[in-house]
């Protein structure tokens, strides 16, 4: 039989920290943060929490002085004794229509345990405690070490993973082998594999000096900045159209330049925040500002016909909403879109206060069709150098669609005996609507042949929008009218006379804010490896995940801030760790101790993600063109993908030249039909922001890596490498370097001797049919008149193997 | 032999999830696995073949007869019935338009069906009709992903994917949950996706070309037994790495490639239709060399007999708003003989017992006209408040009409059913009680059915 049996997801995130609550708590005395508050917020912050809405009874728990009221003769705390509070006489009873939680639902009883926690909290005099993530970080005391002081830079680092390692009694594992830590750091600071020479000289001295001269190196690449704009491209929600119906091709590409650029300069975290949430806001803002401001106006935009206009553009405002709370706040301020926050401390009117902020952006959705059926967005868009200057500048399209578009629509109801025409009118519409749209056509035909031309940039509109609560989310329910305010549960944004947005931006990367450091390195510790402090990377609000290293991620927080926002600078500061230059191998037994490695006992070992695994065939293979930024390029994919989708560009145009082979930060990003193996290997669709990929392991991932046309082609490039470079004349010599080439690493001996089986039956094969070897490496069209194409063809086997193993798409 | 090498052993290494989670669930000292919780009782049906015909299909003109909207044919709805009522396109004051066409019972039930499905009335005794279905949404994106993933945004499961995630896959060579398509839905891909679940849940779409998986086909130069040598190769530098670093995901990359492997035959042994005798090719209406959603109806039974868990066969140009009378026919001319032949087909084979059929779209549309007002012309807008959709197989009455509609089919007047509860009822014909298939995200458990859902308990076979 075979069956699957679901994740059991709660407990996969808190595999280790899932042993009784009350046994912790036995040993290190109850906190309401970590022990307490998990349990009533599950059980009773639903009906008995923030929410004024659907509160019941009137009785809120969640904070303290209302969970001691009198409640007429008894209360549901009384602080220091359990046995007057009627909370545990609740949650214990067997009477039906005491119970609580109610039985309905998924509800289900408290736990023996859970309760006790609650009787022995209550005893200890009911304390509550502010959210771990709303007070702001302290630097933690180092934990006192072993051995002396920390003396180099990732010492700090170590000592509070070898604290918590030492408290259930694990040590670090030894230091990697030098060529793997070497593959490693390559990996994860550029997202390209050493050379050759690289490794030869590495493993010749692998010494801390020689180490961090190679991390200096690989922070000053400017393939760092390739590497690292991926992360924040998934959280900007960044790709080359617009995605719904049509999905049109937008030309944005020069904010994602300007991000890599921004990496590479190592522009400090709170400027880099500034400029892409108001960089048209600042004083005097450049080019370079304003392209910035293309993070928020790389949300996705539905133009479909049956779409109204100001839907449009209102969900663009909630999707910055949701991502800028995401990327810097670490909250999911969605569900507050239609009533208040269940769980966290932000009410609906926190959500519409916050939304204000976006809501006076000059986004404007114009109809430039019949029935409405054609649209256009507005609003921000800067003309780039090469635009023509003439009477077609795109404000005076705006205005020429804005004068039609009313008229038309209007003259076209009438026509239709859908609206009454007005009183005395002798006006022919149906002539009137003919007119006014063959117009309209030729203006939208004149905007679209310049849509090449124009970057989308943040802009405030003119006249100042009045932003209302949305009742029940829904705009055409309008409730109290707002002001742009960030939520009251986070230190106060200080008064000043800049515009509002910047305001924003400036009150995010303060000091006082108690989440942006902790949530920003928290996800580049989570690409590092593998798993975050937070593993909810995108929720730090009180339903998210405790860290498992709480004193570790406050002190990286503070050390970040204080460090002038200096990216580079932490990651320096964790590349050069024990924990991080620590061996990936795993025992049994330590796998099963904590099979997530949330102890971090061992080094970090995860599959790359799809973006890294095609730069990586790329590099190997000799193929990769390693030019920086410019156009998106558009390598072959199957035929009629596009054809597949309901958009207008049904052609895909295909890179020929060797642009095909640049690196996948470049392949243009179709919402609706991303370049397939990327989607394959876990990227999301860039629909909406994302904070981590998944990394699924799946047969269609087999198939890519053994059959994609450029996998093909990167292994026959591969092999003829193989056999050119010097010193590699015999089979052993041949199946060393290849491996040194795909794995950074020397084979071992049985290693060898398997692919010396495979070369030489393939070899056998192709001397009697030398026509099929000519077939197989003409895969690259390069290869198609190379010297001694059997040679060649038995060789692809060897490295077409190496390129399908676990090893070649694991960071090691 | 220990529990865990017994687990392994027993599941192959093919259903990783499984495995992953079953090892997890040893270390955690849980106790022998024992039924998932959502299980609540027996299933009817094991499968599900899933009809999307996306844009909406006009229940007035092909389920739900109205003679009294032939009566007001020409003059705006009374208020009394509007109430409010809001559209895509049209002004509340669009006329009504009554079906040209004519309507007849059938079968020993005496369904009434319009004259344009000839083939379905055929078939009238083994459907249920949910004349009252109703939906949140009037724009097609988000009245799609509300078909499927009950929520109208992007982001959530698909009911395929909840059900590869909660049931698993019956075959070891095919994916849990298959997509087939003529042409593509306003919402795309979203509408077979994982959302927050892993994505080795998402629907796998089978495209009608030389590859029905993408990547599936060897290079012309590579023989079969090259290709089992790679595998091969792969499989032992995989295992003797594993030796050396103890990563269970390497063991897991194994069973994939395998996987993989056997994919390649599987697939095209599969959606090689040569085999199938000449009555079934006919009875379908499937010429062989010609895609189409015929072959997409033989292929779903196809996939259903080996055993997949969720068909899901997405239609499209439904969205008549114009010329109506026109392209309606034309849609029904190429769906209804396949639709129909699919329903004998897997009834003569007993497989009707044990596979639900669901029909629909992902909203109706008005009794109100819609542009031009004359015949050659005239179309009508989207409607969620009342359209009509059909099952059919395991656990489901034969021969029964759930549900009725105003006289200008705007409303439900009785047995509305709401998108969750057919959600609801389509998991409990699974044996899983949609309350209980969860999935915790962003801190909070998910399910299908949100807060919302209720089986529609007058339509379950007794």
């Amino acid at each position: 039989m075979r069956r699957s049996i679901p994740l059991r997801a709660a407990l996969v995130g808190a595999a280790l920290a899932c042993f009784p609550a009350a046994v912790r708590a036995a040993q290190t005395g109850i906190s309401y943060t970590r022990d307490v508050r998990p349990i009533l917020s599950n059980a009773c912050f639903k009906c008995h929490g923030p929410d004024d809405d659907n509160r019941k009874a009137d009785f809120r728990l969640d904070l303290r002085e209302a969970a001691l009221m009198n409640l007429g003769g008894y209360a549901a705390i009384v602080p220091g004794s359990p046995e007057k509070s009627k909370l545990l006489e609740f949650v214990t009873t067997d009477d039906p229509d005491e119970r609580m939680p109610p039985l309905k639902g998924n509800n289900r009883r408290l736990k023996p345990e859970e309760v006790a926690v609650l009787r022995q909290w209550i005893a200890e005099g009911a304390p509550y405690e502010t959210h771990w993530a709303y007070r702001a970080p302290e630097r933690p005391k180092l934990p006192p070490l072993a051995n002396a002081a920390p003396a180099r830079a990732g010492d700090s680092i170590d000592a509070f993973v070898r604290a918590r390692l030492e408290r259930e009694a694990l040590s670090l594992s030894p230091a990697a082998e030098p060529a793997v830590l070497l593959r490693r750091v390559h990996l994860d600071l550029t997202g390209l594999p050493p050379t050759v020479a690289q490794v030869e000289a590495f493993v010749r001295d692998p010494s801390p000096a020689a180490y961090a001269r190679v991390v200096d190196d690989l922070l000053a690449s400017p393939h760092y900045g390739e590497r690292w704009a991926r992360l924040w491209l998934d959280l900007a929600r960044y790709a080359d159209t617009n995605g719904f119906q049509h999905d049109r091709t937008r030309t944005i590409w020069p904010y994602r330049d300007w991000v890599v650029n921004a990496l590479n300069a190592d522009m400090p975290f709170d400027r880099f925040t500034i400029e892409q949430l108001a960089g048209d806001l600042l004083p005097g803002a450049t080019w370079e500002q304003k392209v910035a401001t293309g993070f928020n106006r790389a949300a996705a935009v539905n133009l479909s016909g049956d779409t109204k206009a100001e839907d449009t553009r209102v969900s663009i405002a909630h999707d910055r909403v949701h991502t800028t709370s995401t990327v810097w706040l670490g909250s999911t301020m969605e569900c507050a879109q239609c009533h208040t926050h269940k769980f966290d401390p932000i009410t609906i009117k926190d959500y519409y206060s916050f939304m204000a902020f976006f809501d006076s952006a000059a986004d404007e959705v114009l109809v430039t069709g019949s029935q409405g059926r054609k649209k256009r967005l507005f609003g921000g868009l800067m003309q780039k150098p090469g635009y023509p200057d003439d009477e077609h500048s795109v404000a005076a399209i705006q205005k020429r669609i804005v004068e039609m578009s009313a008229p038309m629509l209007e003259a076209e109801e009438i026509m239709l005996g859908q609206r009454e025409a007005p009183a005395g009118s002798t006006v022919d519409y149906p002539a009137r609507f003919e007119n006014l749209l063959e117009r309209l056509e030729g203006v939208r035909k004149v905007f679209d042949d310049r849509a090449a031309l124009l970057v989308p940039v943040m802009e405030e509109a003119p006249v100042q929008r009045e932003t209302f609560v949305h009742l029940r989310g829904d705009r055409r329910t309008p409730g109290a009218r707002v002001v742009p305010a960030t939520p009251e549960a986070l230190p106060p944004m200080p008064p000043s006379d800049e515009p509002a947005r910047l305001r924003l931006a400036r009150w995010l990367v303060s000091r006082e804010n108690p989440l942006t450091a902790r949530v920003t390195v928290n996800r580049w510790w989570n690409e590092i490896f593998g798993r975050g402090l937070v593993t909810t990377t995108e929720d730090f609000g009180h339903q998210g995940e405790l860290p498992s290293h709480r004193e570790l991620l406050d002190w990286l927080a503070v050390e970040f801030m204080e460090g002038g926002w200096s990216m580079k600078r932490l990651h320096r500061l964790i590349m050069l760790s024990e924990t991080y230059r620590q061996s990936a191998v795993v025992t049994p037994a330590l796998l099963e101790r904590d099979p997530d490695n949330i102890l971090l006992a061992r080094g970090p070992r995860f599959r790359l993600t799809a973006e890294a695994i095609r730069d990586h065939a790329l590099a190997v293979s000799g193929l990769l063109k390693p030019t920086l930024g410019g156009q998106p390029v558009f390598p072959p994919q199957p035929p009629g993908l596009w054809r597949e989708v309901n958009i207008d560009e049904k052609d895909y145009p295909t890179t020929t030249t060797d642009e095909q082979y640049r690196r996948s930060l470049y392949v243009f990003w179709r919402r609706s039909s991303a370049y397939p193996s990327f989607l394959a290997f876990d990227a999301p669709t860039r629909a909406v922001c994302a904070t981590r990929r998944g990394r699924s392991n799946t047969p269609l991932q087999a198939l890519v890596l053994l059959n994609d046309p450029v996998y093909l082609q990167a292994a026959v490039a591969f092999a003829a490498e193989v056999l050119r470079a010097p010193g590699t004349a015999g089979d052993e010599a041949r199946i060393r370097y290849a491996f040194h080439r795909a794995l950074a690493r020397a084979p071992r001996a049985e290693e060898t001797a398997r692919l010396q089986r495979l070369l030489a039956d393939k070899r056998a094969f192709f001397s009697q049919q030398p026509e099929a070897a000519r077939e197989l490496v003409a895969v690259l069209p390069s290869a198609a008149d190379h010297p001694s194409p059997g040679e060649l063809a038995a060789t692809f086997y060897v490295t077409h193997t190496l390129l399908n193993l676990d090893e070649c798409v694991t960071k090691p | 032999m220990t529990r865990r090498a017994m687990l392994k052993k027993s599941l192959g290494g093919l259903a990783s999830f499984a495995l992953a989670d079953l090892l997890q669930r040893d270390l955690l000292g849980a106790g022998p696995a024992s039924p998932p919780h959502f299980l609540t009782h027996a299933p009817k049906v094991k499968r599900v073949i899933l009809f999307h015909m996306a844009g909406g299909p006009s229940q007035i003109d092909l389920f739900d007869p109205k003679p009294l909207l032939k009566k007001h044919h020409g003059t705006p709805l009374p208020e009394s019935v509007l109430q409010g009522g809001t559209f895509a396109f049209i002004p509340p004051t669009a006329k009504s338009m009554g079906s040209p066409y004519s309507f007849s019972k059938h079968g020993q039930c005496g369904a009434e069906l319009s004259e344009l499905l000839p083939h379905l009335g055929t078939v009238a005794d083994d459907l249920t009709f949910l004349r009252g279905m109703q939906t949140d949404e009037f724009n097609h994106g988000t009245a799609e992903l509300f078909y499927h993933t009950g929520f109208r945004l992007m982001g959530r499961p698909t009911l395929g994917a909840w059900l590869s995630y909660g049931l698993g896959s019956e075959n070891a060579d095919l994916p849990a949950y298959v997509v087939l398509n003529t042409g593509m839905p306003t919402a795309g891909e979203h509408i077979w996706s994982s959302g927050f679940l892993p994505t080795r849940h998402q629907g796998v779409k089978f495209r009608p070309a030389a590859d029905p998986v993408l990547y599936l086909s060897d290079p012309a130069a590579m023989r079969r037994e090259d290709r089992r040598d790679v595998i091969s190769a792969v499989g032992d530098l995989n295992r003797m790495h594993h030796a050396d670093v103890g990563d269970p995901e390497i063991n897991t990359r194994i069973a994939q490639y395998e996987m993989a492997f056997r994919m390649q035959a599987s697939v095209p042994e599969l959606t090689d239709l040569r085999s199938e005798p000449e009555h079934i090719l006919k009875l379908y209406g499937v010429e062989l060399a010609k895609p189409g959603f015929a072959r997409n109806c033989l292929l779903a039974r196809r996939l259903v007999e080996r055993g997949v868990r969720f068909v899901q066969v997405v239609d499209s140009e439904w969205d008549h708003h114009e010329r109506i009378f026109t392209g309606l026919p034309k849609k029904c001319r190429e769906t209804d003989r396949p639709v129909a032949a699919l329903i004998k087909d897997l009834k003569q084979r007993g497989l009707l017992e044990d596979t639900l059929v669901i029909w629909g779209g992902e909203f109706g549309r008005t009794p109100l006209a819609e542009g031009k007002f004359d015949p050659a012309h005239a179309g009508r807008d989207h409607h969620r408040d009342a359209f009509t959709m059909w099952m059919a197989g395991g656990g489901v009455k034969r021969g029964y009409t759930h549900g009725g509609t105003d006289d200008f089919g705007f409303r439900p007047t009785h047995g509305a059913v709401h998108m969750h509860d057919l959600h609801a009822t389509i998991l409990h014909l699974l044996g899983i009680d949609h309350t209980k298939l969860t999935f915790r995200h962003q801190g909070r458990d998910f399910r299908l059915t949100d807060v919302h859902g209720h089986v529609v308990k007058e339509v379950l076979a007794t």
